[in-house]
């Protein structure tokens, strides 16, 4: 080796003789020191989750009560009541199945598992993964309950007025794929809930929380678009003998 | 990435224990040995006291080769603080806390050679001054002292005394300069060559203006 590089390597520290500014240390901390905290912002992050979700879970509410299940119940209802006044007991059962609507919710089934909630789930792994390297102790589980109340609120209001709807045209097991998904994102989140119990509440995580509420409520608003449009192709071609079999979603 | 020889460490090492001496020369010596360990992954948390303990044991290291890249006090500042800054940032990310050293001395490292490749104007050098001078010359380091190697190590040429700070001191080769430092091999063997040529002129001049 070169011969004065090797007397420096071995004299290195005596080298080290100019000694950093007094206030380096203080500058150092000062922009080390974080503007708002981490809780105020996984609070504000959730704040902010909490109100477009509602916002969004409003407006399709209001969406829904325009062309509602109530109302296509009713039409199912008074064509079966037609058509028993027509003075035929038993017409043919409505095969819309295999139909343009089997198309739409086969095309609806793969949307949702290519989609946000496959993609999803697989994406919100990988966060897991980078999340676990930076480990966290426990800690502020207040705001996960915050997120939790609100959420599961307006997912068990859905769930209600699924299990509510009657479905004229399949089975539960017709929707089932939507069930799986509905199934599956109930793990993940306890997924997401056992890392947050491990390694503490931390911003991906929150995130990844909120994905899971909101791939479930989207699964959910799927569900009930599909059901909805499954019960307007009975409305539609109900004949006026037509007497539909009443289902109910087991979910 | 480069990994640091072992060199770099055990040169490296009787800084820290000297200052961890120091810190601790009113109580009991005999600590734990992975205390700088446990200071490492308190700090990691955000423990603030922690961090400027690293900072105190590391600063002047730090400092030291920042003021050498760059020539400057300013703008070894600059890095020192950025590198610390992004360390303690990032430290999550360390998985081996004894490694830290290492780590936080590649971060300061890599900062300035950043700034160096953003300021540095490579000069074109005659042929001759590229022909090696190590195997033609006398020891003459041996007797100055490294104070004054450290002055003119700063005072030499932007370039030139990137190049020599990272193939003497840092141990890195030509080949890493250069791709580091975004030079040809042959522009980073006689950058090193003229610094080595400069430095022994200059310290020669002074040595004997100063008898």
């Amino acid at each position: 080796m070169d011969k004065l590089k090797e007397y420096l390597l071995s004299h290195q520290a005596e080298l080290d003789v100019d000694p950093p500014a007094n206030d380096s240390w203080e500058n150092i901390a000062s922009k080390l020191r974080p503007g708002p905290g981490f809780s105020r912002r996984v609070i504000g992050y959730a704040a902010a989750a909490c109100v477009i979700a509602l916002a969004g879970a409003g407006l399709w509410m209001v969406m829904q009560g325009k062309k509602g299940s109530a109302d296509i119940a009713k039409h199912v209802t008074e064509g079966v009541e037609k058509g028993a006044a027509n003075g035929v007991a038993h017409g043919p059962k409505v095969d819309v199945g295999q139909g343009p609507a089997k198309g739409v919710a086969e095309e609806a089934a793969g949307a949702v598992a290519q989609g946000p909630a496959k993609g999803g789930a697989e994406e919100a792994g990988g966060r897991r993964h980078k999340a676990r390297a930076r480990r966290r102790p426990a800690e502020r589980p207040d705001e996960i309950e915050a997120i939790d109340k609100s959420y599961s609120s307006l997912i068990d209001y859905q769930l209600k007025k699924l299990r509510a709807t009657p479905l004229y045209a399949e089975d539960g097991h017709y929707f089932s794929f939507y069930t799986e998904q509905f199934k599956q994102m109930d793990r993940d989140e306890q997924q997401v809930r056992n890392d947050i119990k491990t390694y503490g509440l931390t911003g991906e995580f929150l995130e990844q929380l909120i994905n899971v509420y909101q791939q479930k409520l989207n699964v959910l608003k799927n569900l009930q678009t599909e059901i909805n449009k499954m019960n307007n192709k009975v409305r539609e071609k109900q004949s006026p003998s037509g007497k539909a079999e009443v289902h109910y979603l087991n979910i | 990435m480069r990994l640091f020889a072992f060199p770099t460490f055990s040169a490296f090492t009787p800084l820290i224990n000297g200052v961890f001496v120091t810190l601790n020369c009113n109580q009991d010596l005999r600590q734990p040995p992975n205390i700088h360990e446990s200071t490492v992954v308190s700090a990691g948390r955000g423990d603030r006291d922690a961090q400027a303990d690293l900072y105190r044991y590391y600063g002047t290291a730090m400092y030291n080769i920042c003021i050498r890249m760059t020539g400057n006090a300013s703008d070894a500042q600059d890095m020192l603080q950025d590198a610390f800054i992004d360390a303690f940032r990032h430290l999550g990310q360390l998985k081996q806390p004894g490694a830290f050293g290492g780590w936080l001395r590649r971060i300061t490292i890599n900062k300035c050679i950043q700034f160096s490749k953003n300021h540095v104007r490579w000069s074109s050098l005659d042929q001759d001054e590229e022909t090696p001078v190590a195997d033609q010359e006398s020891a003459w380091w041996l007797n100055v002292p490294l104070a004054l190697v450290q002055e003119e190590i700063k005072n030499l040429p932007g370039g030139c005394r990137e190049v020599f700070v990272l193939f003497a001191l840092e141990d890195f080769g030509h080949k890493e300069i250069a791709r580091d430092l975004g030079v040809s091999e042959s522009t980073s063997k006689s950058q090193y060559q003229r610094a080595r040529k400069l430095l022994r002129e200059r310290i020669t001049k002074k040595v004997h203006l100063d008898g």
